[in-house]
């Protein structure tokens, strides 16, 4: 019955896996849109991308994640009516959570990328420049490939610590591996056990993402050493 | 930036209006399942247990099309409010505060409410007489509620799971549990964790103290009083067949 309960809990790892990808690429557009906007010459742009990451920054995740579960679609509701349309909105936990995990890690994201940019050298921009490159050509060829290389220890960081909090989204009813785990561990009063399943879990998936960032940061490095003092 | 404003405003729009759609011939239903026997997941992940059959019985009974699924307690008074949910079955007790904001089924059950200690140990439960014991609760339930208004001389621990208790006695950190008597014989008890322990104290249930509440049964939202008609027809229904005898024999007897 144990060996079931764990296949159980193993069978939600797609779920939690999904939703962390899915969060994880809100929170690359996101923080990919604000850095640009705190770069750029706009004082509204980088106004509100400011706003953006020191508030987001500054609220617990668990707060922002109830309050997009909870309040958010209320809000939107009785907005609604006050507008005379006739819809409401509901968000299941799944969009909530993705929502909620991109809003969050977008602005930790954002960090990561202005200071990744802000480190290349400006002279290459110029240097493109000079020889004619399109904007495009200049930040596909010059830009993105050492943005990569330095935005990813804090995109690898990011990461982490966004795939551990997918486990937040159990409590808002998500069927995710921690809340098959706490299912199980009420369900049988074995909650070592259960929760310990649930640890190899995550414990699993940070061993695959190391493995698969070191190997790219180690190919974004190639070529890049000889020309550091 | 405007286009993907508006693109995303009109994915909103559907995915409410799709949520909507489906409610109007769906009964959706929240129970929060780590309270065995009444509600819990079994080794496939199928929610089963007391509250889960009477549902499903009244739903047939009615002609409800439902859907009952586990979700978090925390959420779950504050989601029907909100509309994310038609109904809430999750041994909830009866209570003027609740009866305020939701609307409650007629009462399908009269829970008995016992204290749990270790074999062996005894304990004065008239006024005063538990001063310096530790008493563990699930916090938020009506058992928290009666010994934070009878035993102010007690410590009291508060844990946000129905099991964590246990540990506590388990672990001798905690002199006394109080819970639905059929839950501590289910979840503990029974077991080899409770093998040292037992039942102490008398039967206690809403008529001896008005935070057991009234009794226990259905919610819905205040509005929905359609909704509630049906789930009381249902439950009359069943309730006449025998069918909510049988569950208490198979569930609550000893």
């Amino acid at each position: 019955m144990t060996l079931a309960y764990v296949a159980t809990i193993l069978a939600a790892g797609p779920t939690t896996l999904l939703l962390a990808l899915s969060s994880l690429l809100v929170a690359i557009v996101l923080g990919f849109a604000a850095a640009f906007a705190k770069l750029s010459r706009s004082p509204v742009l980088r106004g509100a991308a400011g706003l953006y990451t020191f508030v987001i920054r500054g609220i617990p995740d668990l707060v922002v994640m109830l309050l997009v579960y909870y309040s958010l679609p209320a809000l939107l509701n009785q907005f609604a009516d006050a507008l005379g349309f006739d819809i409401r909105f509901e968000f299941s936990p799944v969009v909530a959570g993705v929502a909620t995990l991109g809003l969050i890690f977008g602005a930790y994201m954002t960090e990561t990328f202005k200071s990744a940019l802000q480190n290349i050298p400006k002279g290459q921009i110029e240097a493109a420049m000079a020889y004619g490159l399109s904007r495009r050509r200049l930040f596909l060829r010059i830009v993105l490939p050492q943005l990569v290389r330095l935005a990813l220890p804090g995109f690898t960081n990011n990461w982490l610590v966004l795939a551990k909090a997918t486990a937040l989204v159990s409590l808002i009813g998500l069927q995710d591996v921690m809340f098959r785990a706490k299912g199980a561990a009420e369900a049988t009063a074995m909650p070592f056990t259960f929760y310990l399943v649930a640890a190899g879990f995550y414990l699993a998936v940070t061993l695959a993402s190391m493995a698969l960032l070191v190997h790219a940061a180690r190919r974004f490095e190639l070529g890049t050493k000889a020309f550091e003092p | 930036m405007r286009t993907i404003l508006i693109s995303l405003a009109a994915a909103l729009a559907l995915a409410g209006a799709a949520s909507a759609a489906e409610a109007a011939d769906r009964v959706s239903i929240a129970t929060d399942a780590t309270f065995p026997p009444f509600e819990s997941v079994d080794s496939s992940g199928k929610l089963v247990g007391y509250d889960i059959e009477l549902m499903q019985a009244v739903c047939d009974a009615a002609k409800l099309d439902c859907n009952i699924f586990g979700a978090a307690w925390d959420g779950m008074i504050p989601g029907l409010i909100a509309g994310k949910y038609d109904a809430l079955i999750s041994q909830l007790t009866v209570t003027e505060k609740r009866r305020k904001v939701i609307a409650f089924s007629d009462i399908y059950e009269h829970p008995v409410f016992r204290f749990v200690a270790r074999k062996g140990t005894s304990f004065d439960f008239a006024s005063g007489g538990l001063k310096g014991k530790t008493i563990a609760v699930q916090t938020g339930t009506p058992m928290d509620a009666y010994v934070t208004a009878h035993f102010p001389e007690a410590t009291i621990k508060r844990y946000d799971s129905g099991s964590a208790p246990y540990l506590e006695l388990a672990a001798g950190r905690a002199d006394l549990h109080i819970s639905y008597q059929a839950q501590i014989v289910n979840s503990f008890l029974k077991g080899d964790a409770g093998k040292d322990f037992a039942l102490v104290g008398p039967e206690l249930t809403g008529k001896d103290a008005k935070e057991f509440g009234e009794g226990v049964a259905i919610a819905v939202g205040k509005k929905n009083t359609k909704l509630l008609d049906d789930i009381n027809r249902g439950l009359a229904a069943v309730r006449a067949s025998g069918k909510l005898d049988a569950l208490n024999a198979k569930y609550l007897g000893q």
